[in-house]
């Protein structure tokens, strides 16, 4: 058959093959403008939108710094303090048993919680009963947010606050700009050093300004820069403050409280991320040791941990607990996602039923000359793919300028979203998909077209 | 017609099916996202209850040694302080559950032989005029009520109708927290944030010896410089010593809650948008090309004496109902929402975003069938004809 010894190479033929198709490809988007716009528009859009969605997912749930070590991260945020009582039921059970009403009672007991209190777990809590847990590299305890104001030649700044411990800055990795962290001793020996961030630096010394070794005064008291870190969003909790101070410059009375809940959190840096769950069983263990402060108040203790995603899903979701709000978080995301990729690639698949009908004679022409089915399909695929990366390319510089006007724009205050490897990867994937999925049906339906219809649908 | 319609809908039943099933998933999306922005917006329409423009809150974190005397004279003295500058209008006290705030304080109980949910304020005399509540019935905390022999609380209108349509409630003792006196109704006090539901509420008498954390509210004159912030922390850090405090400005608070609702209405009507463009082009291109195709019909049509009218009415007939079709499939899943009651949410909301999709998918489809069908009816029967 084959006669012509360049095209009796399989590889060659196949390169001649793909190049003619990507040909054709383009002859084809360049023959019905109007349709290649409705799908280049709705591909494009679709994957700037998932685009953005996925790189703000990526900027609060992703493993990058700070919380580059965020999968072997445990938090430490909630402690449940319950009062339970015994609750009893008397049920009444009636049979009949040879004509004659027998009853049976059984007496039901459950525990039931009479009253909650929900809130931070205490210093003294993460002191004294969690700070030396099994399986945990490095652990620190940091207060929750706190807020000052601070009268610069007549302006008011409101500074957001965090008082922690040294080894808060081994356990997050902040980028410092200047200078660096203060350590233990500091710590210990409560010396005046503190870390203020960039919004804080150009807000207290003004723009272009150095500020280490300068004095912030916060809170009544004189501190000493010595170090600057990058600003971070708001909604990185926990991490997110405009100048972080030694723990022991907090009121001594609330360092020696003596209840269990208080303002501060913990977060334990395990070896490895598949301790999780035994840490987590470590910690329901904890709950049956740690003595109560007041058991006739409160008689069981829950500690709640969180690892980053179940924190946001919790966060978002108030739900009863992490396990419900994971489920709703997954719900409305993956549904919204997944209606959102689905409703514009049914559309692109109606468009592409419509458009491939009218190249009925082209396939009518090129199955007569013996094409097969499966070199149809390919073909038809392969246009698609070409069209759907068009449009991917598109979307992802949609994507960059949209970024840019969000970060710009500040509207989603000092959330800075990235355009980083991952997001792109994960649109070329939905990509991909989008592009199969979309020219599948379509391209079955025509390869499958009886070579005598496709002609004579031509003639009509 | 009809009839006839319906057939050559079966005729094209794959096509159909795809468009049917298009507008199914437009309808649900639609729906679910149009609910979810008509109920807060309705939640935006009611009114908050209190001023914002020139209110200012501190608040107060008492230390952990708290002494009763000391408490009740650091507040006097702060009052008296605070409410001799000529740029401070009045200032009051409450507890520090603040608007806009994320905390709230709620009690259930069924002592009184139904089943009452309340939030908590606990506010003294001063509170109403500071914040500017609106009393529309009765009178609010004074001397005169306070040193009854039970202790007086004022509610809010929606707890007033919710639990006492039918009864004057003024004067009314209930069991909350032991007996209490009602003494006056507030027309609203939606402290959450604009787009909360607004919640049956009841304020306490906070007497002067209590130690709960505090908020100071302070109202002051329009136009005040911004500058005369820094007396009234000079004022306080010295007069409550001790006491951690900060200021809030009750509009910026007011705000910056608000945008946390606003952001995701507008990203969701802007994402439904493009979604609601892009199903009209891709109807509009697969219409234009159906339509095209359907030449020799129409031009057979038009030479029995048709009018272009009635080719324009068989076209919009036929896609208004295979668009039903899809929103009737729709709306059988809508409907499971409100019957299911998974949300807390007035079953009229459901209605709204139903109605309000269905308009916006007829109307779509309306214009993305006239534009081809038009065209088409201008088609000279001869020409046509003679085509085929």
């Amino acid at each position: 058959m084959c006669r012509v010894a360049k095209f009796c190479d399989p590889t060659e033929t196949e390169k001649k093959m793909f190049k003619n198709y990507i040909k054709l490809a383009f002859k084809v988007m360049g023959r019905n403008r109007f349709y290649t716009f409705i799908s280049l528009f709705g591909i494009s859009f679709t994957l700037m939108i998932l685009m953005v969605l996925t790189a703000f997912l990526d900027d609060q749930l992703g493993s990058h710094a700070p919380f580059d070590k965020a999968d072997r991260i445990s938090f430490l945020t909630r402690v449940v303090q319950r009062h339970m009582v015994t609750d009893t039921t008397l049920v009444v059970d009636s049979t009949l048993q040879n004509g004659v009403m027998v009853y049976d009672t059984v007496e039901n007991t459950n525990e039931v919680s009479r009253s909650v209190s929900m809130s931070d777990p205490s210093f003294k809590l993460l002191n004294e009963y969690l700070d030396d847990m099994p399986y945990v590299e490095k652990m620190t305890k940091y207060s929750t947010r706190h807020s000052f104001d601070i009268f610069l030649n007549s302006n008011k700044l409101t500074f957001s606050g965090i008082y922690n411990d040294a080894t808060y800055w081994e356990v997050f990795s902040f980028n410092f700009i200047e200078g660096g962290p203060y350590y233990a001793d500091d710590v210990k020996n409560r010396l005046p050093k503190a870390v203020i961030s960039e919004d804080a630096r150009l807000a207290y010394f003004g723009s272009g300004e150095k500020a280490l070794g300068r004095e912030v005064f916060v809170n009544q008291t004189n501190f000493e820069v010595v170090g600057v870190v990058e600003s971070l969003s708001p909604s990185k909790q926990s991490l997110h403050a405009d100048v972080y101070m030694p723990y022991t410059f907090m009121r001594p009375s609330v360092l020696k409280e003596n209840s269990l809940q208080g303002p501060f959190e913990g977060a334990f840096l395990l070896g490895d991320a598949s301790e999780l769950p035994l840490f987590d069983d470590e910690l329901r263990r904890m709950e049956e040791v740690i003595p109560l402060p007041n058991p006739d108040e409160y008689n069981k203790l829950e500690l709640g941990s969180y690892d980053l995603v179940e924190r946001f899903a919790f966060g978002m979701f108030y739900e009863e607990d992490k396990e419900d709000s994971m489920r709703v978080f997954i719900l409305i995301f993956g549904g919204l996602m997944s209606l959102f990729i689905l409703l514009p690639t049914l559309n692109l698949i109606n468009v592409n039923v419509t458009r491939i009908m009218e190249r009925s004679s082209e396939i009518g022409v090129r199955k007569a000359f013996g094409a097969n089915t499966q070199h149809l399909l390919v073909q038809f695929l392969f246009e698609n793919v070409i069209l759907t990366l068009i449009g991917g390319v598109l979307g992802c510089l949609m994507a960059l300028g949209l970024i840019y006007l969000i970060n710009d724009s500040n509207i989603l205050t000092d959330l800075t979203l990235k355009f980083n490897p991952t997001v792109f990867f994960y649109g070329f994937l939905v990509c991909l998909f989008f592009g199969v999925l979309s020219g599948l049906l379509p391209a079955l339906r025509m390869s499958r077209l009886h070579v005598v219809s496709a002609l004579k649908e031509n003639a009509a | 017609m009809i009839r006839q319609i319906f057939k050559m809908i079966w005729n094209r039943k794959r096509q159909n099916s795809l468009i049917i099933i298009e507008m199914f998933f437009a309808f649900l999306i639609l729906f679910v996202v149009l609910s979810f922005v008509f109920y807060q917006l309705e939640n935006y329409r009611s009114p908050l209850g209190f001023d914002t423009e020139d209110v200012w809150i501190a608040q107060l974190s008492l230390p952990t040694e708290r002494d009763s005397a000391g408490i009740v004279n650091t507040k006097r003295s702060l009052t008296q302080a605070l409410n001799a500058m000529p740029e401070i209008v009045t200032t009051g006290f409450s507890f520090d559950v603040l608007p806009f705030s994320n905390s709230n304080w709620i009690t259930t109980n069924d002592d009184n032989g139904f089943e009452l949910q309340t939030n908590i304020i606990k506010a003294d005399e001063g509170f109403a005029d500071a914040m500017g509540l609106d009393i529309i019935e009765g009178e609010w905390f004074n001397e005169s009520n306070t040193n009854g022999k039970y202790s007086p609380m004022v509610i809010t209108k929606l707890l007033r109708d919710t639990y006492f349509k039918d009864s004057s409630v003024v004067g009314r003792i209930i069991q909350l927290d032991g007996e209490q006196k009602i003494v006056g109704v507030v027309d609203h006090y939606k402290y959450l944030g604009e787009f909360e539901e607004e919640r049956t509420l009841s304020f306490f008498y906070m007497k002067p010896e209590d130690d709960d954390n505090l908020g100071l509210v302070i109202r002051i004159q329009p136009g005040t410089p911004p500058a005369f912030e820094e007396t009234v922390n000079r004022t306080i850090r010295n007069i409550a010593r001790g006491w951690d405090f900060v200021i809030y400005h009750e509009e910026t608070q007011r705000k910056r809650k608000s945008d946390q609702t606003w952001i995701p209405i507008v990203a969701l009507l802007s994402i439904c948008g493009f979604l609601v463009f892009n199903i009209a082009l891709g109807l509009l291109g697969v219409l234009m090309y159906n339509i095209k195709k359907r030449r020799a019909e129409i031009g057979l049509r038009r030479a029995l004496g048709a009018p272009s009218g009635n080719i324009i009415a068989q076209f919009l007939l036929e896609m208004m109902i295979i668009t039903s079709i899809g929103v009737f499939i729709g709306l059988i899943f809508a409907v499971q929402l409100p019957i299911m009651k998974i949300f807390e949410v007035g079953n009229h909301i459901f209605i709204y975003g139903m109605l309000a999709s269905m308009a916006i998918i007829f109307v779509l489809v309306a214009i993305c069938t006239l534009y081809p069908s038009t065209q088409a009816s201008q088609i000279h029967p001869a020409l046509a004809l003679h085509e085929e």
